[in-house]
């Protein structure tokens, strides 16, 4: 099972690949190592866990994905195209439609309704309103929350909004979904639940799915973990019996 | 531990937003202090400007008229302690060489006692001390007939020059250099008295007494006792009071229009400290949760957010008082710099100044500070450490949005005189502040619909910047109800602006009646008219004269009067009077009377009322009867045969008095009546009307060209030159009123700034997650950008509703120089106002909205 994967894998070109990657930040003149070479491959349709302690550079090595910060040095591809030479307006265009971002807490814009949360990166990408509507509708029905369209933020329970927060990070039809922690601050019971409609979604949708946890529930759901320690990643492991499954449709 | 380390350590926390509030009440402090400032030394230099024309005299007694009087008169004033020196004069015409045409003036001074006279020595080159026919002249008489020191020249005084005249020559002993150009007549010459009376046959005669007083606040009392101690022939004036209340009146309504202006900038900035205050309070509700909890009483909490507005409106406060200083003198220099005025040296910064400044910082602050500073005090302890605790409870909006609209009603109102009483200041401000809630609460509920509207440009911006104006709907309704407050202000000005004008055109155009007033340096004959008429594009002239420089009526009044001399065969044709006595009436059928009757007049409606006579009624008139050759004094009764309105030529004076409050004669009954002081039949200036299709300048600048040597060119008045003048003086009023304004739209982008700043850092965060859904850097700066427009926007609504409604209001309760003035639809004024908005908005929203745009994700996404 482990050796077919491996090769299932070797076929695919990566969604995402990153290159003995490094970021140091600077306290002052004290250099802080969040990454000390990162080397990773992510492919089309995987979910992926990431997991370790705090501060062992899990938010920054999705803000690099993200296209949010660029490395110290080494690279990262995003289906083949090289991030570290790209100007600020391809970044912009490349997270507008490639990359989708689910965040801890404070997800959602407050004035905006869940509709229009979800329509909002559409308006962003000027979709016109036909396919806005239809999407959106579909997306939320997706997440279970059809009958909630029209309440804000403020009106939905934390892991209604983050299932509010999966359907907008679809819109555009990303290849790559990024999560930072989107259960933590959520019981573990709602927690599963949101990583159940994320999975689900996702796999609807063959959307490659970055997810950063401390819980081992969560991680559970994944096909593989990935353990970061000290800026580097120490161990990965492959979840049984899933990635068959996703490689086989 | 004091308390007040509290507020001492938060003032510097948020730098900016603190920095721009002290900033505003540094802005309205300094206007008040600049406008007072200003006006203070402005009257302060208009007092000495007086002092210089008028030497040190106060009050002149004369018998009317240019009669004269005993010199026993004097003694009348030997028991007044209040005047401090007195000066005797006689004043009488003189003609160089005899020719009627080159009058000027003979000053008989007793060179001993004369306190003016003595003011003069410095001044005197040459040798001051006058006696016999040596004299002093002036500058401009020694230019016109080039006499220099030792030089002699023959003049022959009024008495004698109608007998064909002893003419008597006199020797140029000083001149006397005129400090500055402030008298109307400059050709006169300083010769003894005693001699003076001698050759014009006066002795012990004398044609007024001038008099100073010790304390100048006291003139007006003296002026009333002279008057009862001389008895009501003799008239008593106070030229520099009289001018210093006609300079008052003047400017009254200009100065009115400044403390509304400054007061407009006051209100304003009270709102902006309410803001700043009411953010800061809300921000540190923890802060107030945790002095709760330690036992600190409301007082205490109170205390601590005062001190902090304290501390503000100090900084404020004290740069306002020095940004006055330099206010004060950009003021002076665009206000003073034309007009005769001299410059003014020092600007005094006096006690009462300085406190008026600082009172007004502190209202500033205190008005804008108390409510947020109490509200701080009603936080309990589990609303400040519990979030949850906090926020919704959404009372009704419905009370405050019909107290807005009562607010707005009750105001206009008011302002637009509906109920029976007024309160001016007040009642614009109410219904702008009504205007303000009302749309505040409108915006909190119709943002929704109105993201449609704002789409036009980007949808998801549209949506974003109209959602979140709805959202913190107090402190951008500050915003922009400050902008609007301020603009209505300069759409109000502006529509002002348009009515004066238009009122001033149409008043001069009355007044004046004719197309030019040609005046000539030197007095022409009448006959003179024929030459004007053969240029090419007069239409019409007449010639006009005065009595100089008047004479006395006797009955029904004893009074002063002006005399106008026309010629009733042409005058009418130029100068349309409507006649209102006797009824139906018409011009020509009066003028023809006044041709027929040499004891005819016709006067102004106005100086009818102030003689209580009408059509028909007569006047008796102080005049001159010729008896075997010789000319003595005679009182002749003149019967009124007609009453006119109309501000006919307001603007040209004659020694006392304003021709427009004259009694009109012929010249016919000047030459019987009155002692023709420059000669018979001769004209002082002459009426014209152009033809069609001349330009009255140019008309002017031929006539000038045709007859070089009367100097027309400096002396005449045209339309146009009045217009352009009358133009000149209202534009730079309101240079000044607008100038103040725009400070109080400078707060309104200031106010916008400082909202701008909160948004953005409060919504750091949903920047954040925008960016990364991939809204580009230029989205961002046009989302926060496209907040600030909207509000400047919002405002210039605003403004345009109540600007009308207050200009409207204000045009009915206000007449210019008695005309009404038209309320003008100010469609230039809103076009200023829009623009003003829009540099307001972005001013104040550029730099929040770039600072968001560069903020970086990762930087907007951490907690
Ligand atoms: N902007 C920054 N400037 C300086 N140091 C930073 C910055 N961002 C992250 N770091 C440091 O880099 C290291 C990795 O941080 P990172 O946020 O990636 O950790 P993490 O694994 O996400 O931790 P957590 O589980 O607490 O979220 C930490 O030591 C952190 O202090
Ligand atoms: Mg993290």
């Amino acid at each position: 099972m482990g050796e077919e994967h491996l090769i299932a894998r070797s076929r695919l070109t990566p969604v995402v690949e990153m290159r003995n990657l490094k970021k140091t930040y600077y306290l002052g003149e004290v250099p802080v190592h969040a990454l000390r070479g990162v080397n990773l491959r992510l492919f089309s349709g995987e979910f992926v866990a990431i997991m370790g302690p705090s501060g062992s550079g899990k938010t920054t090595l999705l803000n690099l994905i993200g296209t949010f910060d660029k490395p110290t040095s080494g690279k990262i591809y995003i289906e083949g195209k090289d991030l570290t030479k790209m100007g600020e307006e391809e970044l912009t265009a490349l997270r507008r439609n490639k990359i989708g971002f689910i965040f801890q807490f404070y997800n959602l814009i407050p004035v905006l309704t869940a509709f229009e949360n979800v329509e909002l990166p559409m308006l962003i990408a000027g979709r016109p309103r036909g396919e806005r509507v239809k999407r959106v509708r579909e997306l939320l029905g997706l997440v279970g929350l059809s009958s909630r369209s029209d309440h804000r933020p403020d009106e939905l329970s934390g892991g209604e909004q983050q299932r509010v927060a999966i359907a907008r990070a679809l819109a555009n039809r990303p290849s790559i979904i990024l999560a930072d922690e989107p259960t933590g601050d959520l019981d573990t019971k709602t927690g599963a639940e949101v990583v159940r409609a994320l999975r689900l979604a996702a796999e609807k949708e063959n959307v490659t799915v970055v997810v950063v946890t401390h819980d081992p529930v969560v991680a559970q759901k994944a096909d593989r973990i990935l353990e970061i320690r000290d800026g580097k990643i120490r161990r990965e492991r492959v979840i049984s019996g899933k990635r068959g499954k996703v490689a086989g449709r | 531990m004091s308390l007040l380390k509290i507020p001492v350590r938060s003032f510097p926390r948020r730098k900016l937003r603190n920095f721009l509030t002290a900033i505003a009440v540094a802005l309205s402090v300094s206007l008040l202090v600049g406008v007072n400032l200003a006006t203070d030394s402005a009257s302060h230099a208009f007092r000495e400007y007086l002092d210089k024309a008028w030497g040190g005299t106060d009050l002149i007694v004369t018998y009317g008229a240019p009669c004269s009087f005993g010199e026993d008169n004097l003694t009348l004033l030997e028991n007044l302690e209040e005047v401090k020196d007195v000066a005797k004069r006689l004043e009488v015409a003189a003609f160089v060489n005899g020719d009627p045409a080159e009058i000027i003036e003979a000053r008989g001074v007793d060179p001993s006692t004369d306190y003016v006279y003595r003011g003069y020595e410095d001044t005197i080159r040459g040798e001051w001390r006058i006696a016999g026919e040596n004299v002093v002249i002036t500058e401009a008489l020694s230019e016109n007939y080039g006499l220099e020191i030792g030089d002699t020249f023959t003049v022959t005084t009024r008495k004698s020059s109608l007998e064909g005249g002893r003419p008597c020559t006199l020797r140029v002993v000083g001149i006397y250099e005129l400090a500055e150009k402030v008298e109307f007549n400059r050709l006169y010459f300083f010769v003894d008295l005693d001699y003076l009376q001698h050759v014009s046959d006066l002795e012990n005669r004398i044609t007024s007494i001038h008099l100073k007083v010790g304390d100048f606040e006291k003139t007006a009392e003296i002026k009333e006792t002279l008057r009862e101690l001389f008895g009501s022939e003799f008239e008593v004036y106070a030229p520099k009071l009289e001018a210093v209340e006609v300079m008052k009146s003047q400017t009254e309504s200009f100065r009115r229009g400044l403390d509304a202006m400054v007061m407009v900038s006051l209100v304003v900035c009270i709102f902006l400290v309410f803001n700043t205050m009411f953010m800061s309070v809300r921000e540190r509700t923890n802060e107030i949760g945790i002095l709760r909890s330690v036992g600190s009483s409301n007082f205490q909490v109170f205390t601590v957010f005062f001190t902090e507005s304290l501390l503000l409106g100090g900084v404020g406060i004290l740069m306002g008082i020095f940004a006055g200083l330099i206010l004060a003198k950009v003021f002076v220099h665009v206000f003073m710099g034309v007009g005769g005025f001299p410059e003014i040296a020092s600007l005094v910064l006096t006690p009462e100044i300085i406190g008026k400044g600082v009172l007004a910082g502190l209202l500033a602050v205190l008005g804008g500070a108390s409510y947020p500073a109490m509200a701080a005090c009603r936080v309990t302890v589990d609303q400040a450490l519990r979030p949850e605790m906090r926020g919704t409870r959404e009372g009704s909006r419905v009370p405050y949005f019909l107290a807005g609209v009562l607010l707005f009603v009750s105001g206009s109102s008011l302002h637009l005189g509906l109920l029976p009483f007024r309160l001016p200041g007040v009642d614009s401000f109410a219904l702008l502040i009504g205007a303000i809630v009302v749309t505040a609460l409108l915006l909190g509920k119709g943002s929704d619909s109105l993201s449609r509207k704002l789409s036009g440009l980007s949808r998801s911006l549209g949506m974003l910047v109209s959602r979140n104006l709805g959202r913190k709907t107090l402190r951008t309704a500050v915003c922009f109800g400050i902008i609007g407050m301020s603009l209505s202000f300069i759409v109000m000005l502006g529509g002002l602006k348009a009515g004066i004008v238009e009122a001033m055109e149409g008043g001069i155009e009355e007044s004046l009646g004719a197309d030019i007033i040609l005046i000539s340096e030197k007095n022409l004959p009448i006959g003179f008219t024929e030459n004007l008429l053969a240029v090419g594009g007069v239409e019409e002239a007449t010639p006009v004269s005065i009595v100089y420089p008047g004479t006395k009526c006797l009955e029904p009044e004893s009074r002063s009067l002006g005399i106008f001399v026309v010629d009733p065969e042409s005058f009418p044709a130029i100068i349309r009077q409507d006649f209102v006595e006797p009824e139906g009436v018409s011009p020509e059928e009066v003028y023809q009377r006044l041709a027929l009757d040499n004891e005819a007049l016709v006067i102004p409606k106005h100086l009818a009322e102030e003689l209580g006579v009408h059509a028909g009624d007569s006047l008796v008139l102080e005049s001159w009867v010729e008896v075997g050759g010789q000319r003595i004094p005679d009182n002749t009764t003149f019967t009124v045969v007609g009453v006119f309105t109309g501000a006919i030529l307001q603007h040209v004076w004659i020694g006392l008095h304003p021709l427009s409050e004259s009694a009109v004669i012929s010249f016919e009954s000047q030459a019987e009546h009155f002692y023709p002081m420059w000669g018979r039949d001769r004209a002082w200036a002459f009426l014209l009307n152009v033809s069609q299709g001349y330009s009255p300048l140019a008309v002017l600048e031929r006539v000038s060209q045709e007859f070089p040597e009367y100097g027309f060119q400096s002396n005449s008045l045209t339309y146009e030159d009045m217009v352009e003048f009358g133009r000149e003086s209202i534009d730079r009023v309101f240079y000044i009123l607008f100038a103040v304004l725009y400070f109080s739209v400078f707060i309104g982008a200031i106010a916008v700034a400082i909202v701008m700043v909160m948004n953005v850092t409060e919504r750091r965060r949903e920047v954040g997650i925008l960016r990364s859904q991939g809204m580009s850097r230029g989205q961002v700066l046009l989302m926060f950008l496209g907040e600030a427009i909207a509000m400047g926007l919002i405002g210039l609504v605003i403004s345009i509703a109540c600007g009308t409604i207050i200009l409207k209001g204000t045009t009915m309760a206000m007449a210019f120089d008695g005309l009404r003035v038209r309320m003008i639809l100010p469609l230039d004024a809103i076009l200023h106002a829009s623009i003003l908005a829009l540099v307001a908005a972005l001013f104040g929203g550029l730099y929040p909205a770039y600072r968001a745009s560069k903020l970086t994700v990762v930087e907007s996404l951490r907690r």
